[in-house]
């Protein structure tokens, strides 16, 4: 049985959809991550499951619960708000011990708890503090230690480090994934940044126009994109439209030439899209084989270059190692890795 | 996106309380007058009605004009100069609007007098006196004393925040000083003007106590037309049809000027205020310091002079407050109408915010919520003799014949407080984050735990500028309980009002001495609710 089901939920908003039909199931201890672009409809998503918002349709299980009817203050989820939404009212200590209050806890064991967390989010010093004198990042971290406080059956995470600027971002990123795995909580992240999502979630769900577009681990993603939608939002850009040409050896054709692939294909003239990773794109001397294109742009990153190749037909993203890149407007020669070719079934697009 | 997603019954029951009470006290009256005003025929009709509401209008229009002359310089010093004492003299122009009216009346009552400081003068100089009292000029010099703030402060507020790189454009493009503000400036003042105006033309035009008092037996508003027909020849049917009429100006004037709210609220690029005052040049210094003098007079002088009338003879008007000399039957000692203002004050107090809380809490973020709030706001259109003769109307049958119970009294008192009350919790309630709501709830907070926790402490300052206000306002109310209390049970104007009307030094000084304290109480409440404004503070 699956720690959290989501079944066939829907939510609408004067009308149009939210939320279509979502359905995900997580287990105990998954760290999870719900990514997609502004409007994807992942917060309202994540309201849903707090009991922030009701569903129109569908059901939410917890340890094989349905707690689709309860409000949010009898569910024991912890949510994590965007802009953390600490009471300005209270001090460090109070914030963080508001739902131990709550929950009936008094004075010596509600007083360690709160030193407990205080001290997983590197705050010891900060119990009497005012919460409007904090900077960013240590309201963050207060903001994680209360909603964690009350032990919460599953913490939710609204876009947790998005409020911060980009420094400040990558340190706490992995602090966050250690806290989060040190106190073994089961936890769900909204973000819109990869970045983000790859950093702290096991397992990602794409969310767009308010449907879970694809899910799986990070690698998985990148390996085989099951639409060109995205391929696209994870920023693999060597996408063309394309037909099965045979498919016994693999062979597509598109605005790049007949090319062989190394997997299997459904029927000829099956009509889909070419997905070729950037790292698969290799600069070579020229041959039979090869196809020549013009260097457009070229962008140092860091132990290798990303360019931009354009052929007669197309454009073309590649990643190139090395020392000797080609100069702006060189004329070039490519092979393509079959390894790093994919075949992307067509499906309407969505965007 | 943000939801509505716990709009429970609970919170829609918060509106009946506050929708009773609207039905007690202000519908069910307001029906019976007009059920009343159709007898009037077979009645004395008033004499002159058009004169009477020609000079209800004149005299109101008049002093509008009046305000906006003498208070177009005010916004304009308060929005564009800096100057030393600028925050304490902003505060003092806002003093006379929380005054009463009989407080006002009884300050030009005695800065106009036979005994006033002019007269003073005249007489050392062997000239003879002048007695100012009784005259128009009284009216109107009491009316732009009232209203000046509202000027100063609407226009002041939104002139503060107009982009001044518009008038150096048209300087730039040749325009005169004068000429960019006749073209630029002023019209862009307009909406703000003309809510300004609107707004003191509708107080005027329901002067009440200012008229009665300062304008003697020659002078009647509307307003005060109603009171004679109901007090002294209890033609009701007739005070009921002008009633009507006043009702029917009031409230379309009153919808006029939400409109142009709500044109005001649209910005123009509104930019922040701070930092664009700067110092007067030297010409200007002389005009800003020769009206920032005036103001000081105007407002200070009347006050003063009453401050100081009240101390006269050792402070013996004072002591005189606690004894009662005749030992008349309708004659009752001056503490009582303190205890019985206290008293009523504080039952206002208690009601309004018991009655203005659900309100404010049902309001608040509720997608037809404005039509609960416009239908709160209506009694401040209406005006309080209107609703005393409401009562007298309505409530006059048994079981519950009210006539000349304080019940009556808590009731106008509470229908007039419970738009401040509202209107002073409303924002603070939401400027609170509807997330604090949302995380205590996720932190295991029920519904009735989060107002305790969250609401409350985020919104006390609120709540006891909402206790203010509830308060001084019964403590000031002198038009509806003119008309609804019994000559036993009289409250701080209404003794002041007998004072003032009674011959003699000793009458005129407990007039003076109760006022004087009344004016204590109002202004340390708007220097307390001034300072419990909340400080700017970083979102969190």
């Amino acid at each position: 049985m699956p720690f959290l089901e989501l079944q066939a939920l829907r939510k609408q908003y004067a009308g149009t959809p939210l939320l279509d039909s979502i359905t995900l199931t997580l287990e105990q201890g998954e760290l999870a991550c719900l990514l997609g672009p502004s409007g994807s409809g992942k917060t309202t998503l994540l309201r849903l499951i707090a009991g922030l918002e009701t569903p129109e349709a569908g059901r939410i299980l917890l340890a094989g619960e349905d707690i689709t009817p309860l409000p949010a203050h009898r569910r024991g989820i912890g949510l994590m708000f965007q802009d953390y939404a600490l009471f300005p009212h209270q001090s460090v200590a109070q914030n963080i011990a508001y739902g131990l209050e709550v929950q009936g806890l008094r004075g010596a064991a509600l007083r360690a708890r709160v030193a407990e967390m205080l001290e997983l989010v590197g705050l010891q010093d900060f119990a009497k503090r005012d919460v409007l004198s904090l900077s960013g990042g240590e309201r963050q971290r207060v903001a994680l230690a209360r909603s964690l406080a009350p032990r919460p059956r599953l913490l939710l995470l609204d876009e947790p480090l998005g409020a911060l600027d980009r420094t400040l971002r990558e340190r706490l990123l992995d602090e966050l994934r250690a806290i989060l795995r040190r106190v073994q909580v089961t936890a769900i992240t909204v973000t819109h940044d990869q970045e983000e999502a790859f950093a702290l979630a096991d397992h990602i769900f794409i969310l767009h126009g308010g449907r879970i577009m694809q899910h799986g681990a990070p690698e998985e993603l990148y390996r085989q994109p099951a639409h060109p939608w995205v391929a696209r939002f994870l920023g693999l850009n060597n996408l063309y439209p394309a037909t099965v040409v045979s498919d016994d050896p693999p062979e597509v054709t598109s605005p790049l030439g007949r090319l062989r692939l190394s997997l299997s294909l459904p029927s000829p003239g099956t009509r889909g899209w070419l997905l070729i990773l950037p790292w698969g794109v290799h600069l070579t001397a020229a041959g039979p084989d090869t196809l020549t294109a013009l260097c457009e742009t070229r962008r140092y990153q860091g132990g290798h270059y990303r360019l931009r190749l354009r052929t007669d037909a197309a454009e073309l993203e590649a990643l190139v190692l090395g020392v000797q890149p080609p100069a702006l407007g060189e004329r070039v020669h490519c092979v393509f890795d079959p390894a790093a070719l994919r075949w992307l079934p067509d499906v309407p697009d969505l965007s | 996106m943000r939801g509505q997603a716990h709009r429970s019954l609970g919170r829609e029951l918060l509106f009946l309380p506050p929708l009773l009470f609207l039905l007690l006290a202000y519908f069910y009256p307001l029906l019976r007058m007009l059920q009343v005003s159709a007898q009037w025929g077979a009645l004395t009709w008033p004499a002159h009605l058009g004169r009477l509401i020609g000079f209800t209008a004149g005299q109101a229009l008049l002093s509008t004009l009046l305000t906006l002359l003498l208070g177009l310089p005010g916004a304009a010093a308060f929005a564009r100069y800096e100057f030393p004492g600028r925050r304490w003299l902003g505060l003092l122009t806002g003093v006379p609007f929380v005054l009463p009216t009989v407080v006002v009346a009884a300050a030009f009552n005695a800065v106009l007098g036979p005994r006033s400081p002019l007269n003073a003068l005249l007489l050392t100089l062997g000239l003879p006196t002048l007695d100012l009292r009784y005259s128009l000029a009284a009216i109107l010099m009491a009316h732009v004393f009232y209203n000046l703030t509202l000027v100063i402060r609407i226009v002041g507020t939104f002139w503060a925040g107009l982009d001044e790189r518009l008038v150096e454009a048209a300087r730039t493009l040749g325009a005169s000083p004068l000429r960019a503000w006749v073209t630029v400036t002023l019209p862009l003042l307009l909406p703000a003007l003309g809510a300004a105006a609107l707004l003191t033309f509708i107080f005027c035009f329901t002067s009440f106590g200012v008229v009665l008092i300062l304008g003697g037996p020659r002078f009647a508003t509307l307003e005060v037309e109603i009171y004679r027909q109901t007090v002294q020849y209890l033609n009701l049917a007739a005070a009921a049809v002008l009633a009507l009429i006043q009702l029917g100006f009031t409230l379309a004037l009153t919808l006029i000027y939400t409109r142009l709210q709500g044109r005001l609220t649209r910005p123009l690029d509104l930019r922040q205020a701070e930092g664009l005052r700067r110092h007067p040049r030297r010409g200007e210094a002389l005009a800003l310091y020769a009206y920032l003098t005036l103001l000081l007079a105007g407002i200070g002088l009347p006050l003063l002079t009453l401050v100081l009338r009240s101390l006269a003879e050792g402070g013996q008007y004072y002591l005189a407050l606690f004894e009662n000399p005749r030992r008349s039957l309708f004659y009752v000692p001056p503490v009582t109408a303190v205890r019985n203002s206290l008293s009523l004050g504080l039952a206002t107090t208690a009601l309004a915010l018991l009655l203005g809380l659900p309100a404010a809490l049902a309001l608040r973020q509720h997608q037809r919520g404005w039509l609960f709030d416009a239908l709160l706001m209506l009694p401040l259109g209406t005006s309080a003799v209107t609703l005393g003769l409401g009562y007298l109307l309505s409530w006059n049958r048994p079981p519950l014949d009210l006539r000349g119970s304080p019940v009556l009294l808590g009731m106008a008192h509470t229908l007039v407080a419970l738009p401040f009350v509202v209107r002073a919790l409303l924002p603070a309630l939401n400027a609170i984050r509807p997330a604090l709501h949302e995380a205590a709830a996720t932190l295991g907070a029920p519904p009735g735990r989060v107002f305790w926790d969250v609401d409350l402490p985020l919104s006390w300052r609120a709540l006891l500028v909402g206790a203010l206000f509830a308060f001084t306002i019964s403590l000031g109310e002198f038009s509806a309980t003119a008309l609804l209390t019994r000559p036993d049970w009289p409250t701080i104007p209404i003794a002041i009002y007998r004072f003032l009307g009674l011959p003699g030094a000793a009458n005129y000084g407990q007039a003076m001495a109760m006022a004087t304290l009344l004016i204590a109480v109002c202004v340390l409440v708007f220097i307390v609710s001034e300072g419990l404004r909340p400080p700017e503070s970083t979102p969190l």
